[in-house]
This record gives structure tokens, sequence and C-alpha cells, in this order.
């Protein structure tokens, strides 16, 4: 019994142990940066059988014996995935020269065969000659058809790939009137098609680099090499390779791992379903990363001015560009400051509204039984919570949502005494005003600040709220974004480059490239 | 991280060192607050040597009931107390609403009280930091001003934009102005100048009003002239109005010229140019006032043709004339009342510095006798659309 006792007593400890030795081994794979690559995992021959038994769980692997050459002496496999090749070009291209081919006909060992396939046999134009197995299957994961031949434990590789794609639409955020009505596809090569046929230059520069240990995901990075930093590009590929992730699925999987500041909510990489805009961030020095599976493309750095420059804004005439620039900036003002300052005067400033409106406020708080911040809270409160319930309906049911906010809700909670009609003016603008903003990461967060502001602003008033700007103030001069200063042209630099802030100046003073980005090449016009 | 807290720490000091005791005790709801718009005041009838305080607010629909019949009548509050403070905090503590000063608009300064001095009613407002200093002052000639605030306050126009229609069109006829606490405090302050206060009156035989509902006419007639922060008399009418001319603050004026064969004819004043100008000779010092006066041809009551260089001139000269005898009116009241609402005090003290401080001392006694010349000159520019009133043939 004892001895029993002592087994029970040692079971746990002995579990335990595995479980160290488990972590340890963890540890150890992360740390040589190898826990999930496949070459220690496959070392194994190159062979159609081995090939078979790694894949042999997925139903959409496509596996053919075929025997070729001379008195059709030799057996090779095809293999590729089901719909990640364009099957009419495998039969046509591939095994019907290498069935009916003269040369191949009559070819009498095996090196031959390989020998005239690779040069021209076969009617593909990139044939690969691949030596390990790990080779084969990332031929055979990234759409390509290979030929094993297993007595040399050789495979070709042939660029076949094709799968069906969503065809290029236009943009679903970003919509202009004058202007390209395109939009990058989850396609990368697509994607890179859409700017190649742009930007129609040899220094124009796609690096593939591939991230996501489990996922193997093609991401590029784009540049003008000549405009662009040199150091910029450096610094991206040195902070792309270094995302050490298991796969890529959203946009923020690259974005919180590349930027400086990641307690910030100011985005610091701008996103852009556009390609004429990341060309035009591309002409200005930037870096664009495009991720295969994402519509969407990332300029880095992004600088806060940018938040603000509209598409239309460049396709439009300078004066009106340039109102309506000025007009966001007045409009950031409102949806950040609008209902902190609505506490702020009236509950510690009253002198500062003119008398008749001091009058109507008082007059319209009648029977409401709330101060004034709870109002706003309840009202802010109310307006989140009919955005987050519109965002993922249906555009027809979005309506409904849409009716029920501001009328039944906006109504009825005046009318129940709950909030006085001001607020909802109050709120009201504050929304609109920060969906008039372009950039909806810049929008969303303003709305975590407006919060900050509005309690201050409670606590301690005007007083209060000029605290609130100083740190946002603060917070925004101390953001670099890959060694940008996040608020420039505004700071950081020695010269003054304001064609393109607060107002648009007309197309031809544009001389240079944003000075912030420190191009190769400065000037863009003469 | 360091940052991060340096900065924190900068905060809290911040809000520590502006001698906030309480930032959040200052928070104050909109409706708990009485905002004041029109302060009476007057001598108090049951404390003695007290103030009374009138005013009015906006009414409170909440405790009348049915705020929509209410109108634009104020409420209006009457409250005795020793001091003004000590009647807005003994108001707090009985009505429990605090009384917030930030919107006062006007004070009214009864008859009766002014003439015992108006240090002691000003003084809180010139002083507390709530209150703005462009409050417009009146003195309710021959009234007090609680009489007048609750006989003016009606359903139609509360009193507060009675007062404001009034001071706002004053510049048409110029005979009366407006002057608000800082200018007040200012001239109470200087050793020679006097301020004069415009007055509102209740007293007067008022225009026949078409409209049923007509408000009590109010008149914003003249100014209460004060010596020694006591007022003295009232100047009204042309005499006001030479006052305005002297201190510039003329904004339009009719002048009508009567003669025989020209009829009656309005002139606009437009423009007008004041020069106070001081001179030493022998010892004695001398002021000349000197007037440019700039006006159009507004009206004309018979058929001629005044666009010709005689009959201008003789309008030109007219009108001088009678600004000429305007401003000698105001001077001569001033002089008998020996103070010096002109400011020609401070004047000379500007231009004749060295002088100044050897007469400063006497010139109480100075003032009555100085030697003031007023010159006029005026300038006929326009005559609007038509050289000629219609009907005028030939010529």
């Amino acid at each position: 019994l004892k001895h029993l006792l002592l087994n029970r007593i040692n079971l746990p400890k002995i579990e335990n142990n595995i479980i160290g030795d488990n972590m340890n081994f963890r540890k150890n794979k992360s740390d040589s940066d190898t826990f999930c690559e496949m070459d220690c995992k496959y070392n194994m021959e190159l062979n159609a059988t081995n090939i078979q038994t790694i894949l042999k769980k997925s139903s959409d692997i496509v596996v053919g014996q075929l025997s070729i050459g001379l008195n059709q002496a030799f057996s090779v496999s095809i293999i590729f995935i089901e719909g990640l090749v364009n099957r009419a070009a495998v039969s046509e291209n591939i095994i019907k020269p290498i069935n009916e081919g003269n040369l191949i006909k009559n070819a009498e060992s095996e090196k031959d065969i390989i020998n005239y396939i690779v040069h021209g046999a076969v009617y593909t134009f990139s044939q690969k000659i691949l030596n390990n197995l790990e080779d084969a299957l990332k031929a055979i994961l990234n759409g390509e058809t290979i030929l094993v031949f297993d007595t040399s434990m050789t495979a070709i590789s042939f660029h076949t790939t094709d799968f069906e794609k969503r065809s290029i639409t236009e943009p679903s955020g970003e919509n202009v009137i004058k202007g390209a009505k395109d939009s990058f596809v989850e396609a990368l090569r697509i994607n890179t098609a859409t700017i190649r046929n742009r930007i129609k230059n040899p220094n124009l520069i796609f690096e593939e680099i591939v991230i996501g240990k489990q996922t193997n995901t093609n991401t590029c990075i784009v540049y003008i090499d000549g405009i662009t930093n040199e150091n910029l590009v450096n610094e991206t590929r040195k902070r792309l390779k270094n995302i050490n992730i298991d796969g890529i699925s959203s946009s923020s999987i690259i974005e919180e791992n590349i930027i400086d500041h990641r307690f910030s909510v100011f985005p610091q990489v701008i996103l852009t379903e556009r390609p004429d805009k990341l060309c035009a961030g591309l002409l200005s020095g930037q870096v664009g990363v495009i991720v295969d599976g994402l519509p969407l493309a990332f300029w880095i750095p992004g600088t806060f001015i940018q938040l603000f420059q509209a598409s239309e804004d460049y396709s439009q005439n300078y004066l009106i560009s340039s109102l309506l620039r000025f007009l966001r900036f007045l409009l950031l003002g409102a949806t950040l400051l609008i209902p902190s300052f609505y506490i702020a005067i009236t509950t510690f400033h009253t002198e500062m509204i003119p008398s008749t409106l001091v009058f109507s406020i008082s007059k319209s708080k009648e029977g409401v039984p709330f101060p004034t911040f709870v109002e706003v809270i309840i009202m802010l409160l109310i307006f989140e919570i009919l955005i987050e319930a519109a965002v993922r309906l249906p555009k027809t049911i979005g309506q409904t949502i849409s009716i029920v906010g501001s009328i039944i809700i906006g109504q009825s909670t005046v009318e129940a005494k709950l909030v006085s009609p001001i607020i909802i003016i109050v709120i009201s603008l504050t929304a609109i005003s920060g969906f008039a903003i372009p950039n909806a990461d810049l929008s969303n967060a303003l709305r975590l600040w407006r919060v900050g502001f509005v309690i201050l602003s409670t606590m301690a008033g005007l007083f209060g709220l000029s605290i609130g700007i100083i740190i946002l103030l603060y917070h925004l001069c101390s953001i670099e974004v890959f060694g940008v200063p996040y608020l420039s042209p505004f700071v950081g630099n020695d010269e003054k480059q304001l064609q393109d802030t607060l107002v648009r100046f007309p197309m031809f003073l544009h001389k240079k490239r944003p000075i912030a980005f420190k191009t190769a090449n400065e000037k863009r016009q003469k | 991280m360091a940052k991060i807290k340096c900065f924190m720490l900068f905060c809290v000091l911040i809000f520590l060192c502006t001698a906030c005791k309480n930032p959040i005790g200052s928070r104050k709801e909109v409706r708990d607050t009485i905002y004041t718009t029109v302060v009476g005041l007057d001598k108090a009838t049951e404390i003695k040597g007290g103030i009374k305080l009138t005013y009015t607010a906006l009414p409170n629909s909440a405790k009348s009931g049915k705020g929509d019949s209410s109108g634009n009548k104020s409420e209006i509050f009457v409250v005795e107390g020793k001091t003004i403070f000590d009647v807005s905090r003994n108001h707090r503590v009985t009505l429990g609403q605090k009384l917030f000063g930030g919107h006062i608009r006007y004070i009214l300064i009864g008859e009766a009280a002014a003439r015992e001095g108006i240090t002691r009613y000003i003084d809180h407002f010139v002083r507390d930091h709530e209150i703005r200093f462009n409050i417009m002052v009146f003195i309710v000639h021959g009234n007090t001003a609680e009489d007048f605030i609750k006989r003016v306050d009606s359903d139609n126009a509360s009193v507060v934009n009675q007062l404001k229609n009034l001071s706002d069109n004053a510049y048409a006829q110029s005979i009366s102005g407006k002057i608000d606490l800082a200018e007040i405090s200012a001239l109470l302050d200087s050793k020679s100048s006097a301020p004069a206060i415009p007055s509102v009156t209740l007293n007067f035989i008022s225009p026949k009003s078409t409209h049923i509902n007509a408000p009590p006419a109010v008149k914003l007639e003249g100014y209460g002239v004060l010596k020694d922060a006591k007022l003295v008399d009232f100047i009204t009418d042309k005499q006001a109005r030479g006052f305005n001319w002297i201190k510039e603050k003329v904004g339009s004026a009719i002048i009508v010229t009567e003669d025989e064969k020209l009829g009656n004819i309005g002139l606009e004043v437009m423009k007008t140019k004041t020069k106070i100008k001081s001179q030493v000779e022998d010892d004695e010092v001398s002021v000349t006032i000197k007037l440019d006066i700039s006006s159009n041809i507004g009206d004309l009551s018979k058929p001629i043709d005044v666009f010709n260089e005689n009959t201008l001139s003789y309008l030109e000269d007219w009108q001088s004339q009678i600004i000429k005898a305007e401003v000698l009116s105001a001077i001569s009241f001033a002089k008998e009342n020996n103070t010096d609402i002109f400011g020609i005090g401070d004047k000379i003290y500007h231009q004749h510095p060295l002088k100044w401080n050897k007469i400063k001392k006497e010139w109480n006694s100075i003032f009555p006798k100085l030697d003031i010349t007023v010159e006029v000159q005026s300038k006929i520019r326009r005559v609007y659309d038509m050289r000629e009133a219609p009907g005028t043939k030939g010529g």
C-alpha cells in the first residue's frame, strides 16, 4: 500500500517534469527561431511517397503517376494542389508535352528527361529544379505544379499558379468623385501589377518577405529606389523580418508589430485601399507594404498631417481643397472638444455664454435630474452604442438603426427628460464632425481622447481641458514613426514646408518631396 | 517612463498651485444659479444706512408653474442689506440659489441714492472678479431704481431688452450716451475729472404709439452729472449733446436750421472731430475746443435749390452756430456746478504737465473761471440722391 501511495505521489511529479521539459523545449526552439520551420522537421529524401505522407491528410492534393520516356520506362509523379493551379495549363502544357514530345519519348535516362524539360521541352516559362523536400513542399503550397523523379530524387516545379480571385472593384471606404475607381484586392500579384501599371519605372522595387511561421504569407515591401531613403527601407525590412508570429490574418498584426509607440491610439501607419494613394505615397518617398490576402496597403511612416489629406484634395481646385482642409482641422477640434467644452462652460464658466443662451440652456434643463456631465456621458454612450451596433449590420438594416438612433432615442431621451435637448445638439455635432475626418483610425483615436477630455473638464473646467490639450500635444510631439516626427512638418525640421498642411498650395508650388522623409531625391518638379 | 512620471507630477503641481482650493466645488449647474441681468440700487427703507438691491432674473418656470404664459416678464427680487455683498450672500442662503453676477448688463442707480454718492454702490461691482467691467451704468432720473424696474418690466419686453434698445439707439440723436463701469471708476479716480452718467426716466410725455401692448415709455435723456462721486444735477437734451460734442461721443445728430426763406432743413451730422488744446500764456491757462463737423443734407421742406456755394456756406455757418451754442451751454453748466466732466484738467496735465503740477491744487477754483474758446468748423458734404426738393421747377 505504501508503495502504491508513493507511486501516486510520485506521478504528478513526473508529469510536472514533463511539462517543464516541454516548456524548455519550446523556449529553446523559439530562441533558435526555428520552432515551426520545415527544414528540421522534414529531413527526409525527396520522393513522391514522402510528399504524400507529409500531405496525406489534405484532400486537395492531387498526385498523378506518369510513365514517360523510351518505352515508358520511367515513372514520375505529378503533384499539385487542386484549386491553386490552372488545370488546363497543367494538362496542356506539362502532361501533353512530356507524353507526346519527341525528345522525351526517345529519352534514355532520367537525367536526359530532366535536362530536356528544363530546357524547353515543356511549354511553361519557369522551371526550377528542386533538390530537397522542403523546397518541393514550398513550391506545392505556393500553387506550383511539381514533377517528382523518385530515382534521381529530383523535382521540377512549374509556375502554373492560377486561383480564383476577386476582381478589382471600387473602393468601399475611400470613395472619390474625380479620381481612380480601383482598389486593392486580396491577391498580392494583382496589387503589385496595379502599382507597376501606375509607376512604369525600373526603380520601382517589390521586395518579397515571407512572414508567418505557419501561414508563410508573402509580403511585399514597395519603394522607388532613388527616391526613398535607404535607411527607411532597411528599417522597414528589418522590422518586418523581426515579426515572429504564426500567421497574418489582419492588418494590425503588421501595424502593431512595427510601430515605435505601441501604446498610442493614433495611427502611425496609414492604411489605404487605393492604389493611386499608395503610389502618391511612394512618390513622396514613403515605403509601402502589401500583404497577400489583405486588400490594403500600408504607408510607412504615417504622419499626422497625412491623416487629413484626402484624395479629393488633389483633384479639386486648390482654393476649395484648402478650404476643406482647413475645415477638417476645425472639425478635428470640434469632435475632440465640443462635449468637454460644453461641460466646462456650462458648469464652470457660465459668464462665457451669451446671456440669452444661458437662459435657454437653463430652461431646457428643467426637470432633467442629472448634472451636465452625466448627461453628456449618457449621450456619448448612446452614440457609441449606435455606431457599434451599426458597424456590422447589412446596409439595409443599418438605416433602421439610424432611424431608431436619431428619432426614437434622440427625441425620446429629451422627452423623457433624461437629457436636455441642447445635449443632443452637442453630441450630434461631435459625431458628425468626427465622421468628416477622412481617416477612420484617427476618428476612433479622437473618440477615445474625447472621453478623457470630458473627465478632465468635469473635474476642473476649462483649466482641466487645457491641461488635457497640453497632454495631447505632448503625446503627439513625442511620437516618432521610423525616425520621422509624427507632427512633421510642423516640428522637427530646420526647413519650413507648409505647402500641403493646413491648406493646399497650387500644385506647381509643391517643388519638393516631404522633407520629413529625408528622401534621396528631394525635388519633385522644377 | 521617467518622462511620463515627470509630466504627471507637473500636472498635479499645476492643479495644486493654482490656488484652486477645491476646483470640484466650484462646479455649479446652470439650473442652480440665478442669472441677474439688471441690478437696481437704492437706499434701504428698512435697514438704516443699508442698501436696497433690486434685480431681475430669468423667470424660473419650474417654480411658477406654466412657464410659457409668463412671457418676457422677468422675475424681480427686492432685497435689503448692509452692503451689496451682504445682500447677495443673504439671498443665497434664503433662496438656495447662487446669485451669479457674470451676466449683469446694466446697473441702475436711483436718483436719491446717487445724490448721496455712488461709491458704495459700484465698489462691489468693480472689485468682484465675477462681474464684468463693461456693465453699463444708468442713473434713474426722478425715481428709485426699484420702482423703475418694476414699472418698466412687462410681458412684451423685459427691462434688460428695453435698456439694450435704448442704449443701442442712443447714438441717433446723441443726447445721451453710454458709460461702463471701467470708465466710471477711472473718472472717479481722476483728480480733476468727474463722470457724467447717462440717465433714464419714466417721467415724460411719451409719443402716442399705435401698438396696443406698448410697454411703458422709457427715455434715455441726458446725463446725471457727478461731483466728488455725488450726483449734482442732470443735463438733458441740447445741453447733453453739447457735452457729447466735446467728449467726441456724438455718433450722429440731426441739426435743424430754421430759416424763413429756406424753410426747415435737416442736416445729418456724419463725422465729428474734437480737439481740446490748452495754452499757457503769462501764467494763465486757456483752453480752445476745436470741432470739425461734416454733415449731409437730409431733408428740405421747400422746393428750392440749395446746391450752390452761397447757400451751402450759409447753412454751414448756421450749423456751426447751433453746435457752438450747445457746446457753450454745456460748458457754462459745468462751470456753474464746478465739475470738470469734459476731462479738461486731464488734457492740461497731458499737454502742460509742469504747469498742471502748479495749478492742480487750485483746479477747483480755476475751472469755473477758465477761459474756454469754442471754434466750430462745419462742412456740408453731400445732398444724397437729389439736389433739389421734388417740385422745384426750372433752374
